[in-house]
């Protein structure tokens, strides 16, 4: 691995900004965006001595760029050359990594453009060329070349020259730009344009998802799987016969048949949901997997990016699954807005029974007892919760989605969207855990996950566990 | 070394000790060696490369514009271009975007107005030139061709310059000459028999001293001239700054000496006075080469260190050391001469201190010095040589040293009025509005003229004053004379060429000129049918056609070895065939043979020098209009120093008027508050200001130095004017001084005592001659300085012609004296 680093050399400044005027010209970038620029240190009282000299900026393509971490994409990479650069495929225009840079060296262009920064000129470097800045500077102040090699100019400047990095304590971040030159004026340099520690960080809403949100949802993650162990424990020690028949054997009725429960519509939507939320979650925790925000562990992240190829393709499949997932719920809710969505929602409304209901059953689970359930209607209060949270997530992660989707760049929105969308897509799959934990390893809830294949159910698990909605067919 | 002449140089530099002069970084282009225009590579996709030649500045770097369906996309630099070695400033890189400039002149424009009052209406081509030849036609039957004034700049105006001529109209004025750097080049032609060239012929990547006079490298940027400065500095050269202002080079500087304004001929002085007492000049050189040491002896006697740093306000110890630190490295010593050299109005004999230091420390014709001229013969220029007699010229004979034509002024003043002899003028690429000092006499003589042509590219505040506007094509849009570099050790020719098609009707300098002269029946001039086969027959005894030059950009000749080397024996062009460290053409002229110290009008209290100087955004006051440059530079700053400003309650980046010694204001502009400068003087950028609402982005953006230079002094042997002779005061909205003093800004303007009578001559070699009286009345002029043509006191008014005239520089030539020239060079003769 090559490491491209940069030396700019103070005594041969003298700032006219060629380079900075060559860089807009070199990727046409538009009035008002930079990736490099020059600003005039007049020689005004300052403390030390009165110099007249000029500040460079341009990304520092630190070894330790907070910006890399920061970005929830993994869109912005160190490259194998050491460049920080931005695949701008991936990119979903947060602006997390400008705020994340110290060097205030990031620009997102207007209007949802893309993300501008310094790379080091590499699609010029890697044609053999060298950066657009390098070739204009008239007075040579600009030294560039692998820091590795030990014959190269970056190597040779170093042998003859005292450099220093754009660093502080605070911000020790091992930039690969350097500034060699005299004393006083690195001295100015480095008063005038300290590294903002503030830039190690994301903004409010990425510091909230990597230091509130991300915790949050791990240490859930570990209480639900420590609930799934114990559950599990106890199914093996207890057998499944013993809960199923001490459950629903105390009133054993007689066998009368199966009932109608769910119809193909609704079958289909749940199993489509359930792959949609497989895909999306599994795509979007993986997309966080190289930042500051990731959940889910190393060997996932990097099967499903040797799955997917790239970030960029991940991103890609993500938002189309997204789309395709968003439209499918929008027909549903439009056209069985009568039939399927609104008696749905109906179903979902909690009684004072279903309250009871919960604390009875989870007493029986985690207490051993065997107390009455409440009377229930169709979904019993679990499911309720259940459904309930899915919706609400639903509609959040559905509409954070489409926000970072169609308003790329629009600042604080776009930066809110993303916690949001974080944080409705780990409610939903904190609850789906939930769900299929207790449908697949609780056997007196299995005949429930049967008939979300069949769409029927038995009499007497219907009579037994929704009586309220037993009560009401037998009624009909 | 003698044996073997064609040492190459390189190795000469190693063999003197000097490393070769390479430079730091050769970048490497992606180019394809055939093919008129080869495909690069830009953004996404492929782009056609077309070689040609900035016209941003005048080192004229080489571009390589790549282009994409007939648009500029992208101008980077040509390697091959040995002065710019394919770097280019924010101004080459950008430049193009005047092409696309919405308020370009697009069509020939007749004024339907006012003069002045900017009202034209679109005409076509055949009309325009019809109405111009008829004018002009008009003009000569009445009044002869000394009717026809012309103002011309740059490479583009070598072919209405010839024609002018050819017409028989010697009463043209070049403001690159009285407004720039006339006095500079006469000052070293004087002295060296030659000027100093064009971009200058400095060599100094290979000093090891590098004086700088007010020369404020780096923010005026030429490519090549920061390159050399930058290896030098890079290889331990020494760097003095003479400045009242710590500019960016003397940021850089062992050391800034913040001199008195107008006092830099007295600092100069001192360092002979120095050199000589001290007797460290090269004896070996000054007697090989040079005459007039004697006199030079007697004459400097007076100018002590000691009364120097009373008269510059430097430190005694600063102008003793920095005169031996020079002494110790020459002839590696660069006494830089500057370009922009029309300050104070004695500035042809500070130009002759420098170059007398220059042969004392023997670093004319040296490595680290200067170096020699080649020689580049081109084909005939577009016009014969005129049939009758040269029209009378409207020079005074005041100035003798006029380079080219006649003085600025000298033409706008026999243009004032219905009886001048100057009826019409031709303004190209010539803003005379911002570009003349005293513009309301400029104003007066456009106001009073028959008939007045502008060809330009923008509607600047001169083309207000048009009654015929003519679009030029852009400098990417056309085809210019050739470019034929001698002042470089690696002579060679270029070619400007158009990379796109003119946008409108703008149209070729060749063209323009071709029409008028047929038109007006010379239809011996511009014989070729176009501007190619013209250029052809230029380049025929260089060897290269204009399509192999065009392919190329650039035409390297042989390298030469531009030294005097090891003593040899050379010919100066001088009347005495030396190095004339007295000049008896100057004695003759009626002007002083060897420099004195004039003292200039110093500023009362409450008054400030107004100092100007360049940003590296811009080019004088061309690139306003520039959207990328505008916002790069947007407005320009006051520097004030910051202890006047607390003694007058200003605060940093509050924003003061201007007002000068004749009530003109100006303002608001915003305060730099720095110990950078000089209590008495206050600093902005030239350029800025611009009054033409036909510049969108220009209009009224920062301040115009050039409004407040209501006055101006001329130097007597060239007529040209230095600008630097107004004061100004800080004002608020209503033109009421902001007052306040502090002990600095008395101080700084502290009297200064004369030169004290010399008891003898310096050195052994004294000869009995008194030293001649030192200017009387040196105690500061309390009133700020006057309009006045010349100074009595120091030159006769009218000095009677002398018998020997050609002994003086030829009053013909190109405007820029750069490159070839079509007849008769610039800087032969003397």
């Amino acid at each position: 691995m090559s490491r491209q680093a940069m030396i700019i050399d103070m005594d041969r400044c003298v700032g006219c900004g060629a380079c900075a005027v060559a860089c807009d010209a070199e990727w046409e970038l538009p009035e008002g965006v930079r990736r490099a620029w020059v600003e005039p240190l007049w020689p005004v009282p300052a403390k030390g001595q009165v110099v007249f000299t000029h500040f460079l900026g341009q990304c520092n393509h630190c070894s330790d760029a907070p910006c890399v971490p920061a970005c929830p994409t993994g869109a912005t990479f160190r490259d194998a050359k050491g460049r920080v650069r931005v695949d701008d495929k991936a990119c979903i225009r947060c602006g997390y990594c400008v705020s994340a840079c110290p060097y205030g060296a990031r620009m997102l262009r207007p209007e949802g453009g893309r993300l501008e920064k310094c790379d080091f000129c590499a699609p010029l470097v890697d044609a053999g060329l060298i950066p657009a800045c390098v070739r204009t500077c008239p007075s040579g102040a600009r030294v560039f070349g692998d820091l590795d090699d030990r014959d190269g100019q970056v190597a040779r400047h170093f042998r003859t020259h005292r450099v220093e990095r754009l660093e502080t304590s605070a911000v020790a971040v091992q930039p690969n730009v350097y500034y060699s030159g005299r004393k006083d004026v690195l001295e100015r340099i480095r008063l005038s344009h300290p590294p903002r520690p503030a830039g190690l960080h994301p903004p409010l809403p990425g510091r909230l998802l990597r230091d509130l949100l991300k915790p949050a949802f791990m240490a859930m993650l570990a209480l639900g799987a420590l609930g799934v162990a114990a559950t599990f424990l106890r199914q093996l020690l207890r057998g499944e016969g013993d809960d199923a028949s001490g459950h629903g054997g105390a009133e054993a009725g007689p066998e009368v048949g199966e009932v109608h429960r769910h119809d193909a519509v609704i079958l289909w939507l749940h199993w489509f949901n359930a792959l949609a939320w497989l895909f999306q979650a599994s795509t979007g925790f993986a997309l966080l997997g190289r930042t500051a925000y990731s959940v889910t562990p190393p060997f996932f992240n990097d099967a499903m990016l040797s799955v997917f190829g790239s970030g960029a393709t991940m991103l890609r499949a993500h938002i189309v699954v997204g789309l395709i997932w968003a439209v499918v719920l929008v027909m549903y809710g439009v056209f069985g807005f009568k039939r399927y969505l609104v008696p749905f929602l109906a179903g979902l409304r909690l009684r004072p029974d279903d309250l009871r209901w919960i604390r009875t059953r989870s007493g029986n689970i985690f207490r051993r007892s065997e107390q009455p359930l409440p009377p229930q209607d169709k979904y019993n209060a679990g499911q309720k919760l259940c459904g309930m949270a899915v919706s609400l997530g639903t509609f959040v992660v559905a509409s954070t989605g489409l926000v970072l989707y169609f308003l790329p760049g629009s600042g604080a929105i776009v930066q809110w969207a993303i916690p949001l969308h974080f944080a409705a897509a780990a409610g939903v799959v904190l609850a789906i855990l939930i769900h299929v934990t207790v449908v697949t390893l609780l056997p007196a809830e299995r005949p429930a996950l049967w008939s979300m294949f069949t769409g029927k159910i038995s009499s007497r698990y219907a009579r037994e566990h929704n009586a309220r909605w037993w009560n009401g067919l037998k009624d009909k | 070394m003698d044996d073997k002449p064609r040492v190459d140089r390189r190795t000469l530099l190693k063999l003197l000790g000097m490393g070769a002069a390479s430079p730091a970084i050769l970048p490497h282009v992606a180019q394809a060696e055939s093919g008129l225009r080869p495909q690069v590579r830009h953004g996404e996709g492929l782009a056609e490369e077309v070689p040609s030649l900035c016209d941003m500045c005048f080192w004229r770097c080489g571009i390589l514009a790549k282009v994409r369906g007939g648009r500029v996309v992208r101008v980077e630099g040509n390697p091959d271009h040995p002065r710019s070695r394919g770097r280019l400033c924010a101004r080459g890189i950008e430049g193009w975007r005047q092409l696309e400039d919405p308020d370009r002149l697009r069509t020939p424009l007749l004024r339907v107005g006012k003069r002045g009052e900017g009202r034209w209406k679109p005409i076509s081509w055949d009309r325009a030139l019809d109405l111009w030849a008829s004018k002009t036609k008009e003009a000569i039957e009445k009044q002869g061709p000394g009717a026809i004034g012309l103002f011309s700049h740059g490479l583009s105006s070598h072919f209405i310059n010839d024609f002018v001529q050819h017409l028989g109209s010697p009463n043209r004025s070049v403001p690159s000459f009285g407004q720039c750097r006339g006095p500079r080049d006469v000052g070293f032609q004087l002295t060296f028999g030659e000027g100093p060239g064009s971009p200058a012929r400095h060599d100094m990547s290979n000093s090891r001293m590098i004086v700088l006079f007010g020369s404020h490298i780096g923010e005026n940027i030429q490519t090549g001239q920061v390159a050399e400065l930058t290896d030098a500095l890079s290889r331990g050269a020494r760097l003095v700054v003479v400045d009242p202002r710590m500019s960016v080079a003397a940021g850089k500087a062992q050391r800034w000496l913040p001199i008195r304004p107008g006092t830099d001929t007295a600092l100069l002085l001192a360092w002979i006075h120095l050199l000589i007492a001290e007797d460290c000049f090269d004896h070996d050189y000054v007697e090989r080469y040079t005459i007039g040491l004697d006199e030079l002896r007697c004459e400097m006697a007076p100018y002590t260190p000691k009364w120097a740093a009373q008269v510059t306000q430097l430190p005694l110890e600063a102008i003793v050391t920095e005169a031996r630190e020079m002494a110790k490295r020459r002839p590696a010593v660069m006494i830089h001469c500057g370009r922009f050299s029309t300050w104070y109005g004695n500035d042809t004999q500070r130009s002759r201190a420098m170059a007398i230091l220059t042969a004392l420390l023997g670093a004319w014709g040296r490595p680290g010095g200067y170096f020699l001229k080649s020689k580049i013969k081109l084909g005939p220029g577009p016009c014969p040589a005129p049939h009758g007699p040269m029209a009378e010229s409207v020079a005074t004979g005041r100035h003798r040293f006029t380079h080219f034509g006649v003085a600025a002024q000298e033409l706008i003043d026999a243009s004032i009025g219905k009886q001048a002899p100057v009826r019409q003028w031709i303004l190209w690429a010539v803003n005379p509005i911002q570009s003349l000092p005293g513009s309301k006499r400029t104003r007066e003589a456009l106001g009073s003229l028959d008939f007045v042509t502008m060809v330009d590219i923008l509607p600047t505040e001169g083309a207000m004053w048009a009654d015929l506007i003519l679009p030029e094509a852009s400098y990417l849009e056309r085809y210019d004379d050739i470019l034929a570099v001698g002042d470089h050790p690696r002579p060679f020719v270029a070619i400007r060429q158009p990379v796109v098609s003119p946008r409108g009707e703008a149209r070729g300098p060749y063209w323009i000129v071709q029409q008028l002269a047929h038109r007006l029946g010379h239809k011996d001039c511009f014989t070729h049918p176009n501007v190619e086969a013209f250029l052809d027959a230029r380049l025929a005894p260089v060897g290269i056609g204009c399509e192999g030059l065009a392919r190329k950009g650039i035409h390297l000749l042989e390298e030469q070895l531009p030294y005097l080397l090891g003593g040899r024996p050379h010919s100066f062009k001088t009347p005495s065939r030396k190095i004339e460290l007295s000049s008896a053409t100057l004695q003759r002229g009626g002007y002083d043979s060897i420099p004195r110290f004039e003292p200039v009008a110093q500023p009362r209290e409450g008054w400030f020098r107004l100092i100007t100087g360049r940003s590296p955004y811009h080019a004088f006051a061309r690139t306003q209009n520039n959207p990328r440059l505008m916002a790069k530079d947007q407005e320009n700053m006051l520097w004030v120093n910051d202890e006047v400003a607390r003694a007058k309650g200003l605060r940093q980046g509050a924003r003061v008027f201007l007002q000068n010694e004749d009530g003109v204001r100006t303002g608001p502009i915003k305060l730099l508050l720095t110990p950078a400068i000089r209590p008495d003087a206050v600093y902005t950028v030239h350029g800025f200001g611009g009054q033409s609402r036909a510049l969108k982005k220009a209009f009224g953006k920062g301040v115009s130095d050039n409004i407040l230079s209501s006055r101006y002094a001329v130097d007597p042997p060239t007529g040209a004017t230095g600008f630097r002779v107004n004061f100004v005061q800080l004002v608020r909205r209503d033109g009421s001084e902001i007052s306040g003093s502090s002990k600095a800004c008395q101080k700084a303007r502290e009297a200064f005592s004369d030169p004290p009578k010399a008891e003898g001559s310096l050195g052994p070699r004294a000869s009995d001659r008194p030293p001649r009286e030192t200017p009387g009345g040196t105690t500061p002029v309390e009133e700020p300085a006057r309009e006045s043509p010349g100074r009595p006191s120091t030159s006769p008014p009218h000095p009677r012609p002398s018998p020997d005239r050609q002994a003086m520089p030829p009053r013909q030539g190109a405007p820029d004296g750069d490159g070839d020239t079509f007849r008769v060079k610039m800087e032969d003769g003397c």
